[in-house]
């Protein structure tokens, strides 16, 4: 047992003088009528962190995706000559060799149910830039990449009974490589 | 008779007995830087600090010093449009001498560049503050300094997020305070 404590303090002793290691400053001196250490030379560098609202650290990559309100789509208004388009919008500003990655899925099916047990169906076909990678790991809010268009086409409006048919559009986002891979 | 024999007899022995008293003579002497002797008018020694200081060997050298200690390595967040960096003088030197400190981008292209990755576009950069300084008081205990690395929001927002370096040099020597 007296063993083990003095084994165990010697230990907490040897780490209580342990001194952590810091980048020593750099001095420039005049001694002895000897100018030494002149000029001196110090590194900045950036962080890849910025200080949160605490001035804590945090990553400071970020992408904002921005979609759209819900839509109403004017009865016989989305198609194949006259596509119902809307629009979306990606901002990023990632690290070397990321790019935000932006898809967009429905069910290509609009349910309209007039009554309970009842759902009338419209097909439609989703457009555009239902899959989206940017080209830069920036990817600023006037650029023309930053603002992509989807369009909505049902093929055949006549055959429908008239009702307010809707579906949900998911957007998902992402990081990926330049292989397409997600990054992490 | 008798009495006044004696009174005058008394004062011829106190007469003889009188020891005349003369002016002592004074004689300051005073050594040379050689070591010689040589007779001084005045008897007033200099005494005087010399300029210089006696090394760890006993020669002498020159007394006068001065410091300046700047951090090796600074970190400038990403998206902080100024940071500072502060460096510290201090000397004893002679009259009128102050430290002149001078602080600029070694390359003077002021564009801080990622090495690991170089076909990023670099980061652009300014100095400001006390890039340019010299002290007023030859004795100075210690003071503090400060340069700023300003970084515009707009070329922060333009670039692709990385570690960004960049080397700065400071250059002192003494110098006349003006």
């Amino acid at each position: 047992m007296k063993k083990m404590l003095a084994a165990a303090l010697a230990l907490v002793m040897m780490l209580a003088v342990m001194v952590p290691a810091f980048a020593a400053d750099k001095t420039i001196a005049l001694k002895d009528g000897v100018t030494s250490g002149s000029p001196a030379e110090v590194i900045i560098k950036t962080s890849t962190d910025k200080l949160g609202d605490d001035d804590q650290p945090v990553d400071a990559r970020t992408y904002t995706v921005s979609i759209p309100a819900d839509q109403v789509i004017p009865w016989g208004g989305a198609t194949a000559d006259d596509p119902y388009e809307m629009t979306y919008q990606v901002t990023s500003q990632l690290a070397y060799n990321e790019f935000v990655k932006v898809s967009v899925a429905g069910s290509g099916e609009m349910v309209y149910a007039p009554e309970a047990g009842v759902e009338l169906k419209l097909a439609y076909t989703l457009g555009g830039a239902t899959e989206f990678t940017a080209a830069s790991p920036v990817l600023q809010a006037g650029d023309a990449a930053a603002t992509q268009t989807l369009n909505v086409v049902v093929a055949d409006w006549s055959a429908a009974i008239i009702g307010e048919y809707a579906d949900t559009l998911t957007f998902t986002a992402g990081i990926v490589d330049e292989t397409g891979a997600a990054v992490a | 008779m008798k009495k006044l024999m004696a009174i005058a007899l008394a004062l011829v022995m106190m007469l003889a007995v009188m020891v005349p008293a003369f002016a002592v003579t004074e004689t300051w002497e005073k050594y040379d830087e050689e070591g010689a002797i040589t007779t001084t008018p005045d008897s007033q020694t200099l005494i005087k600090t010399s300029t210089q200081k006696l090394d760890d060997e006993g020669n002498p050298v020159d007394a006068a010093w001065f410091t300046v200690t700047i951090p090796a390595e600074t970190t400038i967040y990403w998206g902080e449009e100024s940071t500072e960096l502060i460096y510290y003088i201090r000397s004893q030197l002679g009259p009128d001498t102050g430290v002149h400190v001078t602080v600029a981008d070694k390359e003077n292209a002021y564009t801080m560049t990622d090495d690991d990755h170089p076909d990023l576009k670099g980061l652009p950069y300014t100095l400001a503050g006390q890039t340019d300084v010299t002290t007023a008081d030859p004795v100075l205990p210690t003071g503090q300094y400060a340069v700023q690395v300003q970084v515009a929001e707009n070329d922060w927002n333009a670039a692709v997020i990385s570690e960004y370096a960049d080397v700065l040099t400071f250059s002192a020597e003494t110098a006349d305070i003006a």
